[in-house]
C-alpha cells in the first residue's frame, strides 16, 4: 500500500513516458515497410510483382503514346490503397526495381494520389 | 442592503463554476502525470464544455421529456445555491447553518437518481439504483460527523452551535483537550472518505461505471444536458472541500485592509486545492472500482464504527 | 395467475454488446434480475471474414502474410502455426538459427498480447493507471517488432514455410536485453498494485473446477487455473522447446484471480525464455527465404498444435499437389472459451462480476470468428 503511495507520488516528478510527436519522434530503423519507390529505369516487365502481390494491388498497364518507343513493355501501377505493405513485392523483383521507403505519411484528401503510376509526373 | 446581495449571487455562481472547472483542469494534468503520460492542457474542460453546449440535444423516445430535461438544470442549480451558503476566504453571502446544508447536499444526487429513471434504458435504470443505495450508504458517516460537531459546540455553551457563523469564528481544535483532538481528527479522516461518494469518483463511481453498464446514469444524455450534469458535478468538488475547510480549517491569515482579503482568497485556494487533491485526484488513480455491497460494507460497518469512535473521544473530553 | 407472477417486474434485459465501451467486438445478452445475473447467451459472429475460403486462393508465403491478421493482438504466434503446417507437408530443413529466431519472436508476441490483457483488464475493473501503464510499456516491444521486422503491429507473415523472412540485425541483441530488464519493471510495478486493486474484485469470481474445465472444453491458462498442469510446449514439443528450461504455472482454485496470477506468472517466465534464447543463438549468418512462385506443396494432410497466449491453437491443412491449399481449418482457442464456459460462468453472478469475468478469460474475438 505505501509502496503505490511513494511510487505514484515519485512519478509526478519524473519525465513522461510519451514521445511528444512531432516536436520529438522516434527514429524509424532501416527495413521499414513505407511507400514504394519504383525506378522505372531498372525494370524488366516480368511481372512477378504483380504475380505475387496478395491483394492484387499491382496492375501492370501499357504506356501512353509519347512514352511508348523509350518503354515499350508493360509497367506496374500500384494501388496504395490496396496494398497492404506486406514487402513481397520487393523481395521477389530480380532487379531491385521496387523498394519501400520510410515514408509513412500517406493520409490523403485527393483520392487521384492513391493510385502510384509508373512515371511520376503527368500521366493521363 | 439586500439588492447588492441579489446582484452578487449571479457573480458567485459564475465563479464558482470557473474555479471548478479550473481545479478540475488540474487535476486531469495531475493524474496524467501520476501515471507517467502528459496529460491535456489545463483549460481542456472549458473545451469540453464549449463542445458540449454546441452539440444536439436528444431526447430518447422511451424517457419522460419534462422530468429529462428538467433534471440537469435542478443539479446544476441547487449546487450553486449551496455555495452561497459557504465562505469564500470571506464572509458567506447568506445566513446558514448545518443542516440546512446536509439537505440540500441530498438534492443533486436526488436529481441524478431521478434523471436515471427518467431516462427509459435499463443501463440507466441500473445506475440510478446504485445511486439510490450509495446515496443511503454515505448520508451516515455523513450526518453523524456533521452533528458531532456541533455537539461539540453544545456542550462547549456557545451560542447558536449550528449556526455556519459560529463554525466559522471559532476553529473547533482550540475548544478541547487531548482526546477531544483525536476524536476531531478521526473525524476529518471519515470526511475526507466520504468526499469521493460525493464527487462519484473512482472507487465509487459505480452509477456512472462507463465499463460495467456503458454510462450508467448518464447514457442517455448529450448535448446541452450532459454540459449541465458535467458542470454540477464540478461545482460539487469546491462545495464540498468548502464545506470541509468551513468545518476543520476556517482560518484566515490576519493581515488587514485590501491586501487582507486578498491573501485570504489565495489561501483558501491554497487549502482547497490540497483537499481536492487527495480526496479525488489521488484516490483515483490509486485504486480500482468497488462493487456496491462493498461499498456498503465499508460505508455502513466500517465508516460508521470508526466516526461514533471519534464521538465517542469527542464525548469523553467534555466530561 | 401463474403468468402474472412470471412478468417479474425487476427482470429485465442488457446487452453487453458490441457498441459498449467495456467490450471487445462480439455481444452477450444477459438476462438480469435486480443485479443477479439469471442467464446468459452469447452472440458471436460480428468479426467473421472468411479466412478459411481467403486461403484456399493464395499460396504459401501470400497465406503467411495473410495470417497474422487472424487475431492481431498475436500475428507471430499464428505465422508460426501456419509456416509448421506448411513444413510438415513439404518436409523441408530449418536451419538452425531460424528456429531460434521463430521462438524469440513468439515470446516477445506472448509477452504483448499478456501486456494488452493486463491492460483491458485494469480497464474492465476501473483500475484506469494499469491500463495506462500497460500500454505505454507494450509500446517498447512494438518498437523491437519494427526494427526486427519491418511493421510494428503486422509482421507481414515474418516467420514463413522454410524459416524467416529476414534475418536478425547486428542492433537487436542489444535492445532486447535493455527492454527485458523494461519489462521486469513493470511486473514489479503489477506486483505494487495488486492488494489494492484486482484481488478485492476477483477473488473467488467465477469460478471453474477441473470436470467442468475438462468437459466444456477449456484450454490454455484457464485450464492451468483449475489445477491440470499441460502446456503444448511440454507435452508435445516443437521448434526448439525441448531445450529450453521454464517452468509451467499451475494453480488449484479457479477463480479469476487464480488465473490472473497465472497469466502473470507466464509473463515472467517468457522473459526466462527471450534470454535463454539470446544466451544460445547460433551467430552465423542465415540466408532469409525469398518468395516464389509456382511452389508446389506435396499432396497429404496434417494437423499442427501450438500453444499461444490464450489456450491451444491448431491448423488442420489439406494440400491436394497444387501450390494452394485445398481445405485450410483454423482451431482458435475462443470459440470453446466463449460460448459454453462464458455462458457456464456467468449463471448467478452479479452485474458487476461480469468484467471481470469476461476479461479474465481472455477472449480474442477475431479467432473466434475467423
Amino acid at each position: 500500500m505505501l509502496g503505490t503511495i511513494y511510487e505514484l507520488l515519485r512519478n509526478l516528478f519524473k519525465k513522461p513516458m510519451t514521445v511528444r510527436f512531432p516536436h520529438e519522434s522516434i527514429e524509424i530503423p532501416n527495413g521499414f515497410r513505407g511507400e514504394h519507390y519504383y525506378d522505372i529505369d531498372k525494370c524488366i516487365s516480368c511481372g512477378l510483382c504483380s504475380k505475387i502481390c496478395p491483394n492484387r494491388a499491382i496492375e501492370m498497364i501499357e504506356m501512353p503514346e509519347r512514352y511508348k518507343e523509350k518503354y515499350p513493355k508493360s509497367y506496374p501501377r500500384i494501388d496504395i490503397g490496396k496494398c497492404c505493405f506486406c514487402g513481397l513485392c520487393e523481395d521477389i523483383c530480380p532487379k531491385d526495381a521496387l523498394k519501400l521507403t520510410k515514408n509513412f505519411f500517406l493520409s490523403t484528401f485527393d483520392p487521384k494520389s492513391v493510385i502510384k503510376e509508373p512515371i511520376k509526373n503527368d500521366m493521363d | 442592503m439586500i439588492w447588492i446581495k441579489i446582484l452578487l449571487i449571479p457573480v458567485i455562481g459564475i465563479l464558482g463554476i470557473i474555479i471548478g472547472l479550473l481545479y478540475s483542469g488540474i487535476d486531469r494534468i495531475l493524474a496524467a502525470r501520476m501515471q507517467s503520460r502528459v496529460g491535456p492542457p489545463v483549460i481542456q474542460p472549458f473545451l469540453d464544455i464549449r463542445k458540449l453546449m454546441i452539440k444536439e440535444n436528444i431526447i430518447p423516445e422511451n424517457s419522460i421529456p419534462w422530468l429529462f430535461n428538467l433534471m440537469p438544470v435542478l443539479c446544476l442549480a441547487s449546487t450553486i445555491v449551496i455555495l452561497l451558503y459557504l465562505p469564500f476566504g470571506f464572509e458567506p453571502l447568506l445566513r446558514g447553518d448545518l443542516i440546512l446544508i446536509l439537505y440540500l447536499l441530498i438534492i443533486p444526487a436526488l436529481c441524478k437518481v431521478i434523471a436515471g429513471f427518467s431516462s427509459g434504458s435499463n443501463y440507466a435504470w441500473v445506475g440510478a439504483q446504485r445511486e439510490m443505495v450509495m446515496m443511503m450508504s454515505y448520508e451516515f458517516p455523513l450526518a453523524i460527523t456533521i452533528i458531532s460537531i456541533a455537539y461539540l459546540f453544545t456542550s462547549e455553551g456557545i451560542a447558536n452551535p449550528f449556526s455556519i457563523q459560529t463554525v466559522i469564528s471559532n476553529p473547533c481544535w482550540s475548544i478541547t483537550g487531548v482526546s477531544g483532538f483525536l476524536g476531531l481528527v478521526i473525524l476529518f479522516l471519515v470526511l475526507l472518505f466520504v468526499m469521493p461518494a460525493e464527487l462519484a469518483v473512482i472507487p465509487f463511481d459505480l452509477p456512472e461505471a462507463s465499463q460495467e453498464i456503458a454510462g450508467g446514469i448518464l447514457a442517455e444524455y448529450s448535448g446541452r444536458n450532459l454540459a449541465l450534469f458535467y458542470l454540477a458535478g464540478v461545482v460539487k468538488a469546491v462545495v464540498f472541500g468548502s464545506i470541509i475547510i468551513a468545518l476543520f480549517f476556517p482560518y484566515g491569515l490576519n493581515i488587514p485592509g485590501i491586501t487582507g482579503i486578498l491573501a485570504d482568497l489565495v489561501f483558501f485556494f491554497v487549502k482547497l486545492f490540497l483537499l481536492v487533491f487527495i480526496g479525488s485526484t489521488f484516490i483515483r488513480v490509486a485504486a480500482s472500482r468497488l462493487k456496491i455491497s462493498q461499498v456498503v460494507y465499508t460505508y455502513w460497518f466500517v465508516s460508521v464504527l470508526v466516526s461514533l469512535f471519534g464521538l465517542l473521544l469527542i464525548v469523553i473530553d467534555i466530561l | 395467475m401463474r403468468k402474472m407472477r412470471e412478468k417479474n417486474p425487476t427482470s429485465y434485459e442488457l446487452l453487453f454488446g458490441p457498441a459498449h465501451p467495456g467490450s471487445g467486438n462480439f455481444s452477450v445478452r444477459l438476462r438480469i434480475e435486480g443485479e443477479r445475473v439469471v442467464s446468459a447467451r452469447a452472440d458471436p459472429g460480428y468479426l467473421h471474414r472468411g479466412f478459411e475460403k481467403l486461403m484456399e486462393y493464395r499460396n504459401a508465403m501470400q497465406n503467411s502474410v495473410l495470417s497474422d491478421r487472424l487475431c492481431i493482438l498475436e500475428p507471430l504466434n499464428w505465422n508460426l502455426i501456419h509456416a509448421e503446417a506448411v513444413d510438415e507437408l513439404t518436409q523441408e530443413e530449418i536451419p538452425e538459427k531460424a528456429k531460434y529466431i521463430r521462438v524469440l519472436m513468439v515470446e516477445l508476441s506472448r509477452i504483448q498480447s499478456h501486456l494488452i490483457w493486463y491492460g483491458a483488464m485494469s480497464m474492465g475493473l476501473g483500475f484506469d493507471t494499469g491500463f495506462k501503464l500497460a500500454f505505454g510499456y507494450r509500446d517498447y516491444i512494438l518498437d523491437l517488432f519494427e526494427l526486427i521486422t519491418g511493421g510494428r503491429v503486422y509482421p507481414a507473415g515474418y516467420i514463413c514455410p522454410g524459416g524467416v523472412r529476414r534475418d536478425l540485425p547486428d542492433s537487436a541483441e542489444g535492445r532486447i536485453r535493455k527492454v527485458m530488464i523494461k519489462m521486469e519493471e513493470m511486473l514489479q510495478r503489477c506486483e505494487n498494485f495488486e492488494t489494492t486493486t484486482i484481488l478485492p474484485r476477483t477473488r473467488g469470481v467465477g469460478t471453474l473446477s477441473l470436470k467442468d474445465a475438462i468437459r466444456l472444453g477449456a484450454t490454455g491458462p484457464i485450464i492451468r487455473a483449475s489445477g491440470l498442469k499441460t502446456d503444448v510446449r511440454r507435452d508435445d514439443p516443437y521448434e526448439i522447446y525441448p531445450e529450453l528450461d521454464f517452468e509451467i504455472p499451475v494453480r488449484r482454485e479457479g477463480d479469476a484471480y487464480a488465473r490472473c496470477m497465472i497469466r502473470r506468472q507466464e509473463l515472467r517466465e517468457s522473459i526466462n525464455i527471450v534470454k535463454q534464447v539470446l544466451d544460445r543463438m547460433p551467430k552465423e549468418k542465415l540466408k532469409p527465404v525469398k518468395p516464389k512462385l509456382n511452389q508446389k506443396i506435396p499432396e497429404g494432410e496434417v494437423y499442427v498444435r501450438n500453444e499461444i497466449a490464450r489456450g491451444e491453437a491448431g491448423i488442420y491443412m489439406k494440400s491436394t499437389g497444387e501450390d494452394k491449399p485445398y481445405r485450410c481449418k483454423i482451431r482458435g482457442p475462443s470459440l470453446l472459451h466463449m460460448i459454453p464456459v462464458l455462458e457456464h460462468l456467468l449463471k448467478g453472478c452479479q452485474i458487476a462480476d461480469v468484467p471481470a469475468i469476461y476479461w479474465s478469460l481472455n477472449i480474442c474475438p477475431a479467432d473466434m470468428d475467423r
